[in-house]
């Protein structure tokens, strides 16, 4: 069955953990069918599917870049390009070379994930830089 | 695209004690890769949808469900203790091997040799009780994709994964 609740987001209503540790990101994938959930890997595998296919391998950049606030038309493309840019933000967490270790949870309908990283965490508000050197290559 | 099948020409020599398992690319780009790319592995886990574990059976009665089903039973079959992995032109083919292998298994038998998997609190943990299986299950997916992209493992941290877990 296809659940189309099934998103990472970064909304407010999100379950708040306090991690103090700086070297921390920590990341939500929500869905309505927590069964689901808590069973299958759906929030991984959507982190890779559909956040990579947000991220640019010959730029390594998240494909949303470059489109300037001045470029949306309306609040549905503008919410589209928040959307891809949390999708490509996991995606780049997720995978990045110096992520060491991660822990999952589940709350509610969210999968809460906690990544830390080692050195040189990706910056959240570096869209446009660039990340080659810790970007894991193909 | 992939296809699961009945398996690659020669299978003749199998033991009746083993299971055969088998997955095609069809996708010419990626057969060169048929080999690391663990893209077999996924497919017949990824089965595991069309299984019911309550009955034993599939979860429908279409020919992919079937196939798919008994991809993920024959992976997991309890007493299964050899396994081999083979390439032959655009498939992958497994044989699973154990002393309760039999061909066109009952669902009694299926049920017995397919446990259902126990997600549960890890309460020795020192740090605090967290879901043991969950973590194993996404930690696993997210290093098999790590892999894929030659990028280190991470591992799990066991006193996080007992915060969030709060």
């Amino acid at each position: 069955m296809t659940d189309s609740t099934a998103k990472w987001d970064n909304v407010d209503s999100k379950p708040s953990i306090s991690l103090t540790d700086t070297n921390f990101e920590q990341m939500w994938f929500y869905s309505s069918d927590t069964t689901a959930l808590m069973s299958e890997t759906k929030s991984v595998k959507d982190m890779y599917t559909n956040g990579g296919a947000q991220y640019d391998w010959a730029t390594w950049k998240c494909k949303v870049v470059g489109t300037a606030a001045t470029d949306v038309a309306d609040a549905a493309t503008a919410k589209k390009a928040y959307d891809d840019m949390v999708l490509c933000n996991q995606f780049r967490q997720l995978m990045w070379t110096t992520a060491s270790t991660v822990a999952f949870a589940v709350r509610d309908n969210w999968v809460v994930a906690a990544v830390k990283f080692s050195s040189n965490k990706p910056s959240l508000t570096a869209y446009a830089g660039d990340f080659g050197t810790n970007s894991a290559t193909l | 695209m992939s296809v699961r099948g009945a398996g690659a020409s020669s299978d003749t020599t199998r033991p009746d004690t083993c299971f055969s398992i088998s997955f095609q690319q069809t996708v010419a780009s990626k057969k060169a890769s048929l080999a690391t790319s663990g893209d077999a592995m996924q497919d017949w886990w990824n089965g595991k949808s069309e299984y019911d574990s309550a009955t034993g059976a599939p979860k429908s009665k279409t020919s992919a469900s079937e196939t798919a089903s008994n991809n993920y039973m024959k992976m997991v079959w309890k007493t299964a203790d050899k396994v081999g992995f083979g390439i032959e032109g655009s498939w992958v083919v497994a044989w699973v091997c154990g002393t309760t292998v039999t061909a066109s298994p009952k669902t009694d038998v299926i049920k017995a040799n397919v446990p259902a998997k126990k997600c549960q609190e890890d309460t020795t943990n020192p740090t605090g009780s967290f879901n043991v299986c969950f973590n194993d299950m996404l930690v696993n997916q997210l290093n098999t994709y790590r892999r894929e992209h030659v990028t280190d493992d991470v591992s799990l941290d066991k006193t996080v994964a007992a915060e969030l877990y709060k």
